[in-house]
């Protein structure tokens, strides 16, 4: 295994929610989706 | 100068025919490319993968240059902003030295027997807990949100950007692509590149086979909602999937893990009298079998290494192929030399008019193709009458 990050966000979703509430500078009615938008995209390839 | 409007519905008049084994009297250029382009640009790829500004303008130059038919992709690729943005990470390498981008072989499950019940129950957890803190191990409680929600932005821009290619290469230029307008599921490419790695895939398909299974079972390739019958006019083709993984699978392998998608994808497609672009990376050898099976008229199919005219031989009575450019002749060979290899090439294989000019391997580094002959070989095939 890599080295991974240790946070707590990333040991349940209640990380997910409470790194949503925090988000910055986004349109309010759009950032539920764009933040899942966003973590599937981190997840998947960037090649 | 002629309407790109005008230019576009006699591509996708001629992409159609070709695919139906109608009568045709021309044949398509599909340029199959990576990141040849930032070569062929002088450009640093760095650079270059970073600058939409940029990218836009070389990929006006590239089209001028060459005046290919229809793209796989109008650079939509290497979306490294996004990565910058969220602070690096991704497990990604480029290099500028070699024109290369790759990603490290990642395992992100250290508990693959829960996580693959994870990934199969709850995807949104699997890739929160699992795959984004172990591609952005530098992610903490405190720095996240803002990273986040720089990497949000960035995602807009690039879309704005992937969508601002698109319509120039359609309204200015004409220009066809084979993007989907249909999402295909294949979790398997995504299990390999992804989550588990080439490694650690390969140990489960002995070990965890029952769970690669389940997980592939659980998803339907195809939706089905709203489908309408037809190939959609404004385009070429209806759907473009990838098979990129199934290079390291037995021919055993295949017909467990990917036949079920491609036999929806057969049946679909003769059932709604769709179009599909199917590109097969690497070589084909071990699934002519199954290629051979797809309804006639429906199937465009891409093998990158294989010998064209002996795909030709094996898929060619029910599917148009694609491919057959030498990138070693590109690169090595005279003009002459790429011209008469074309000339034989076209003989043997675009007799029926069910083939696609493009390059046997995707153009990506400096040594897969020199600019004149790319020249020379797409202004021959674009006055070619069959």
């Amino acid at each position: 295994m890599q080295n991974r990050s240790n946070a707590k966000i990333f040991e349940d979703m209640q990380g997910y929610e409470n790194v949503l509430m925090q988000l910055d500078g986004l349109d309010e009615d759009k950032k539920t989706d764009s933040f899942l938008a966003v973590v599937e995209f981190l997840a998947g390839g960037t090649i | 100068m002629v309407d790109p409007k005008i230019v576009k519905n006699e591509r996708i008049r001629v992409f159609k025919n070709a695919a139906r084994f109608e009568n045709n009297e021309k044949i398509i250029t599909v340029c199959s490319y990576h990141h040849w382009i930032v070569f062929d640009s002088n450009q640093k790829l760095s650079v270059a993968t970073r600058d939409y500004g940029l990218r836009i303008k070389m990929m006006r130059e590239f089209h001028e240059r060459y005046n290919f038919d229809c793209y796989r992709d109008f650079w939509s690729r290497n979306p490294l902003r996004i990565i910058d943005a969220v602070g690096g990470g991704g497990m990604y390498i480029q290099s500028d030295d070699n024109y290369s981008s790759n990603v490290i072989d990642l395992n992100v499950m250290d508990d693959p027997d829960n996580d693959y019940d994870l990934l199969l129950n709850d995807r949104k957890k699997f890739l929160w807990t699992k795959v984004i803190p172990a591609k952005y191990p530098h992610l903490t409680d405190e720095n996240a949100p803002a990273y986040f929600s720089a990497a949000i932005k960035e995602l807009d821009n690039y879309n704005n950007y992937v969508a601002e290619i698109g319509k120039i290469m359609d309204t200015e230029y004409g220009v066809l692509d084979v993007r989907s307008n249909i999402p295909i599921s294949n979790p398997f490419e995504r299990l390999i590149s992804g989550y588990r790695g080439i490694y650690n895939t390969s140990i489960d398909l002995r070990r965890r086979r029952g769970k690669i299974l389940d997980l592939m079972q659980a998803n339907v390739a195809l939706p089905r909602k709203d489908l309408t019958v037809g190939s959609d006019p404004a385009k070429g083709c209806d759907i473009h999937t990838s098979f990129l993984a199934h290079i390291i699978l037995s021919t055993n392998d295949f017909k467990e893990i990917y036949w079920p998608i491609l036999k929806e994808l057969y049946d679909y497609c003769d059932e709604y009298d769709k179009i599909a672009y199917l590109f097969i990376q690497g070589t084909a050898d071990r699934i002519f079998d199954f290629l051979q099976d797809a309804p006639k008229g429906h199937f465009i199919m891409h093998a990158e290494q294989n010998d064209i005219r002996e795909y030709k031989q094996k898929v060619g009575s029910v599917a148009a192929v694609a491919g057959g450019i030498k990138t070693n002749t590109l690169t090595f060979g005279t003009v002459e030399k790429n011209i008469d290899e074309l000339k034989q090439l076209l003989d043997d294989v675009a007799y029926d008019g069910a083939f696609y000019a493009s390059t046997d391997k995707m153009l990506t580094f400096p040594r897969d193709a020199k600019r004149e002959n790319l020249i020379a070989v797409t202004d021959y095939i674009r006055n070619v009458r069959l």
